[in-house]
């Protein structure tokens, strides 16, 4: 299914949650008391057959997620947005990874854990923006986007993407071997190179060892071909499409 | 002084919103659950039960952010392992207060933001004592670095 989706939620009482989602998989966090749990509620409340007040507008249909009988839901439906909140606690499993990632279904994930086994973008984190009963979604993270050479240079990749790195910068390029291991070569004077669009699950981490960070992503068709054998690992990023430049 | 688990086995971690729901009694909506439901989600403990919040209106407790119901049971509650993942960083000083004050034990597996918060925290996993965000998010990186994805 295509992945970019305007979400209108509001009840007759002018609650009002106005969603755009980009990706295959959004996540939403920050801080208490800002209508995550109201969001889930009020799609939850939605998904009955008697009228409940509450009004969903979407060209696909949005609907809660729930532990019983997700694995079901997950391998027989498609085409749906869900939202999950923070009490399902199968989203922290691999079960649960493997399930979304085969299902052609997009997620909004309510979570303050890291979900390591999800790979999605560091750009589709996002706290809720309040004003009054209207709400919408706003970026945690900024963009990192632009590259600058630094004393030392890691990057999670030790194929290609490390050869090409190298090619630019020398020998002062090294490789985490792995995007989950790239935080513990965060250092000051250190620029930690990233495949942004699943970069998500570490990006917390990343930001806390206050180094540079790198984490370039293409704008279209992430997460979708993680489900397919791909020259870019799935990603299609311009980490990696960047390389055949130099094969 | 609170115990931080950063991990949990998922028989341990309670869900923040139904077991406050299903458990909370008249006691614990005292002065600092009058506080919490003031500070965190900007509304005021009316009468037990009866919140009155600016964007919702009256509501009942059962409706509260989850973060309120998390720092109410932190406070009330010792026999089980709050869920502070439940919490934003807009719970952070009042947890910090908190933990100035009594024990009591979390689960938190996020970088919570303690900003110049000072706090009394114990690690479960090593032993270590944290005073502030600079040692709680060392501690916190010692731990991600530990696991194996």
């Amino acid at each position: 299914m295509e992945t970019q989706h305007d979400i209108l939620v509001q009840n007759k009482r002018d609650i009002q949650f106005k969603i755009t989602i980009n990706r295959k998989f959004t996540l939403i966090r920050g801080d208490s008391e800002t209508g995550k749990s109201t969001l889930f509620q009020m799609v939850s409340d939605a998904g009955t057959s008697v009228q409940v007040g509450i009004h969903i507008a979407c060209d696909v249909p949005v609907v809660a997620l729930h532990e019983t009988g997700y694995k079901y839901e997950l391998s027989n439906e498609n085409g749906k947005i869900y939202i999950i909140d923070e009490d399902f606690s199968p989203v922290k499993t691999k079960e649960f990874a493997a399930l979304a990632l085969k299902s052609d279904n997009c997620f909004i994930i309510i979570t303050r854990e890291s979900l390591p086994s999800i790979p999605y973008s560091y750009k589709e984190i996002y706290k809720i923006k309040t004003s009054g009963k209207y709400h919408s979604l706003e970026r945690i993270y900024m963009d990192y986007d632009t590259i600058t050479e630094m004393d030392k240079m890691v990057t999670e990749d030790e194929d290609a993407g490390l050869e090409y790195y190298q090619a630019l910068y020398g020998d002062k390029v090294t490789t985490s071997h792995g995007n989950s291991n790239l935080s513990k070569y965060g250092a000051q004077n250190t620029l930690l190179i990233g495949d942004g669009c699943a970069i998500g699950a570490y990006i917390q981490d990343l930001v806390l060892t206050g180094s540079a960070l790198y984490l370039p992503e293409s704008k279209s068709k992430l997460n979708d071909c993680y489900i397919k054998p791909c020259c870019c690992k799935g990603t299609m990023c311009d980490f990696f499409t960047r390389n055949k430049i130099i094969e | 002084m609170v115990k931080v688990y950063f991990e949990l086995n998922d028989k341990d971690i309670i869900s923040t919103s139904k077991y406050f729901n299903n458990s909370y009694t008249e006691a614990w909506l005292d002065d600092w659950a009058k506080r919490v439901i003031r500070e965190i989600d900007s509304s005021k403990l009316v009468s037990e039960g009866l919140v009155q919040s600016p964007v919702l209106g009256p509501i009942t407790i059962r409706e509260i952010s989850s973060g309120a119901k998390a720092l109410i049971t932190m406070n009330a509650d010792n026999t089980v392992i709050s869920n502070a993942n439940s919490c934003g960083d807009n719970c952070a000083a009042l947890l910090a207060e908190l933990s100035r004050k009594k024990d009591f034990e979390i689960y938190l597996a996020y970088p919570m933001n303690f900003g110049s918060l000072e706090f009394d925290m114990y690690i479960v996993r090593d032993g270590a004592i944290c005073h502030n965000a600079r040692e709680f998010e060392k501690e916190y990186l010692l731990w991600r670095h530990s696991m194996t994805f």
